[in-house]
């Protein structure tokens, strides 16, 4: 009985949605402190990290251990072409995004694997891609990293020099990622991706292209990666090899896991949640970790489809209960 | 020259090669792959530290009682973490984020009870060596070959001559089949990381005092599971040749190409094997219902 009302009763939502957003921004930009601005931008590059894992992870059913390697090598590009080659923030952000998706075609072929060899894999190539960070000193600058990275500016007309600027560059974004996402999602491909995560076999009977379907899935999230990467570096002005660890892809991928696999939403106010609780956090750096994994572990026991997931099983229970 | 790198990779291929039949053992068993299986060798090494340095025991003795602990643990986190998701939906990327969760806890347990610190053996396995025909054997790198050989041929001999083993190779061949002719699967499961917990942990326990002791070693998790896909992923035989062959690759990779660059190539070795020949030198073993 739900079932029919609740799409448009979500769109309806839509218009309140966008509002909200945009008052929040502007409220953001108002108020004075600039610790918050500063907070909020490093948030929507991790809610944009957390969004592209998605897609690798709810939709093409892939354990990617491998996202921050991506983020990373997206800022690295980045960094290089700006800092030693002169490039515009305008070619370096694409140049970052394409060089992500390139090296994602290596591992890309993997996604039609069972899930244990992608984990790994991706495991593995994070491992590798760090050490490179870490260890050629030549390109990256080893663990001094590189700094002087200039900030963006459109054709020298409108340069994002402070923290509120880039504040607004990386909403843009974000906005322009999500919608991106959503048409993905929604359409052919979408309909692909949520016929496998249901029922792989039957969907490759009915025709769909399931390991083609998943490879897409993983270049185009890695692609998001790496323009994230890139924002970041710009941003940061300063990039070293430590944000781009092992431990941070898990991070987003909790963030995931606790938004709930396969929504978008639920991606963003995971990422944003875990954000926040991080910082709360910050006194107990030791015990973080453990209180990390004894969530995930919960989580997968009890709420495998996360916070998204069970607000979407309240929803239909109270409606079930209304109806009867 | 030659001779002395094949010796030491030798036994540390062997390490490897305990690792990966617990990963080859717990995927034929339960169609799990547990991303802790490495911190299993991590807390192999700290606590067999702890028995050798601080309770003073023999080192033997210390290993034997860490494959004890560390194989109970292996037990009550498979109980804990993955058995309740198996029951609900036996969703393989659901048990693979937990066993990350796992993987955490543990890690960071390891630094609150032992630092961050590296840790070294108070003693080598063994000292000295022996020269013979101009190549120095050092009595460390054979003992470490001697009881790895020692596991391997015992967990073979239980595996392939005993009722226990039989039953655990009924299960890892066809558990529904198993259950039907009265064999209790969660059982045979529980047994199946005692015994993978065991080995990790003994691995580790042999590991540390050539290199050291840390938190941070959990890492060669990855290069069990290198070796067992590279032997093919559930094949016991292969994950065994699989160690061997990694620890080869590595040594002599890293000191003729670049030591600095050491761990990339395990790593690299994984990523190769599954885009060209996933199911590895033996051919994959799966379940029937996988």
């Amino acid at each position: 009985m739900m079932e029919p009302t609740r799409p448009s009763a979500s769109r309806n939502w839509k218009p309140f949605t966008v509002f909200g957003l945009l008052l929040i921004l502007l409220i953001l930009l108002l108020q004075p402190s600039l610790y918050a601005v500063t907070m909020v931008n490093y948030a929507l590059i991790t809610v944009s990290l957390a969004v592209s894992l998605q897609l690798i992870f709810g939709f093409a059913g892939q354990v990617s251990l491998a996202h921050a390697a991506f983020f990373g090598i997206g800022a690295y590009v980045s960094a290089i072409l700006s800092v030693r080659y002169g490039w515009p923030f305008l070619l370096a952000l694409p140049a970052a995004g394409l060089a992500a998706s390139l090296v994602s075609l290596l591992l890309a072929p993997l996604g039609r694997l069972r899930e244990h060899y992608f984990a790994m894999a991706t495991l593995a190539f994070g491992l590798i891609t760090y050490r490179f960070f870490a260890s050629w000193q030549e390109i990256t600058g080893g663990w001094l990293g590189i700094g002087n990275i200039p900030k963006p500016s459109f054709f020298g007309l409108l340069p994002i020099g402070s923290a509120r600027a880039f504040l607004v560059l990386l909403a843009a974004a974000l906005a322009v990622q999500y919608v991106f996402m959503n048409r993905l999602t929604s359409g052919r491909l979408g309909r692909n991706f949520r016929s496998i995560r249901d029922d792989e076999v039957a969907a490759a009977s009915l025709g769909i292209p399931v390991g083609r379907s998943k490879m897409q899935a993983v270049i185009l999230g890695c692609f998001w990666a790496g323009l994230a990467g890139s924002l970041m570096a710009h941003l940061n002005g300063f990039i070293s090899p430590e944000p781009f660890s092992f431990w941070y892809s898990v991070l987003l991928a909790l963030m995931v896991v606790v938004g709930g696999l396969g929504s978008f939403p639920g991606a963003a106010l995971g990422s944003m949640g875990l954000t926040l609780v991080n910082e709360g956090l910050k006194e107990t750096v030791l015990l973080r970790p453990i209180l990390y994994g004894a969530l995930i572990v919960i989580l997968m026991i009890y709420l495998p489809e996360g916070l998204a997931g069970g607000y979407q099983r309240l929803l239909g229970r109270r409606g079930r209960g209304r109806g009867g | 020259m030659l001779v002395s790198i094949f010796l030491s990779a030798l036994a540390v291929g062997c390490i490897y090669s305990l690792i990966a039949i617990g990963f080859s053992l717990i995927y034929r068993a339960s169609g799990i792959l547990d991303f802790s299986q490495g911190e299993m060798t991590m807390l192999g090494a700290l606590l067999g530290w702890s028995l050798v340095s601080r309770a003073s025991f023999p080192y033997l003795a210390a290993m034997a009682g860490v494959m004890v602990l560390v194989g109970v643990l292996s037990v009550l986190k498979q109980r804990i973490a993955y058995q309740p998701i198996r029951t609900r939906s036996n969703s393989p990327v659901l048990i693979i984020i937990s066993s990350i969760g796992l993987l955490m806890i543990l890690n960071q347990t390891a630094v609150l009870l032992w630092g961050a610190e590296p840790l070294q053996y108070p003693a080598q396995i063994a000292e000295g060596g022996r020269r013979l025909g101009g190549v120095w054997f050092p009595m460390q790198t054979l003992w470490i070959i001697g009881i790895a050989a020692v596991l391997m041929l015992v967990f073979h001999l239980v595996f392939h001559r005993t009722q226990f083993g039989r039953m655990m190779r009924a299960v890892a061949d066809d558990p529904l089949m198993s259950r039907l002719v009265g064999i209790n699967v969660n059982h045979s499961v529980g047994v199946t990381f005692l015994v993978a917990g065991a080995l990790a942990a003994a691995a580790g326990a042999l590991y540390a005092p050539i290199y050291y002791a840390s938190y941070e070693i959990g890492i060669i998790g990855v290069k069990g599971f290198a070796a067992a896909i590279l032997g093919g992923y559930g094949n016991i035989v292969g994950a065994m040749i699989g160690g061997i062959i990694l620890g080869q690759v590595e040594a002599f990779g890293s000191t003729y190409i670049s030591s600095a660059y050491r761990d990339v190539l395990a790593y690299t070795l994984l990523i190769l094997v599954l885009l060209l020949r996933p199911q590895g030198i033996l051919g994959e073993r799966r379940r029937s219902d996988a």
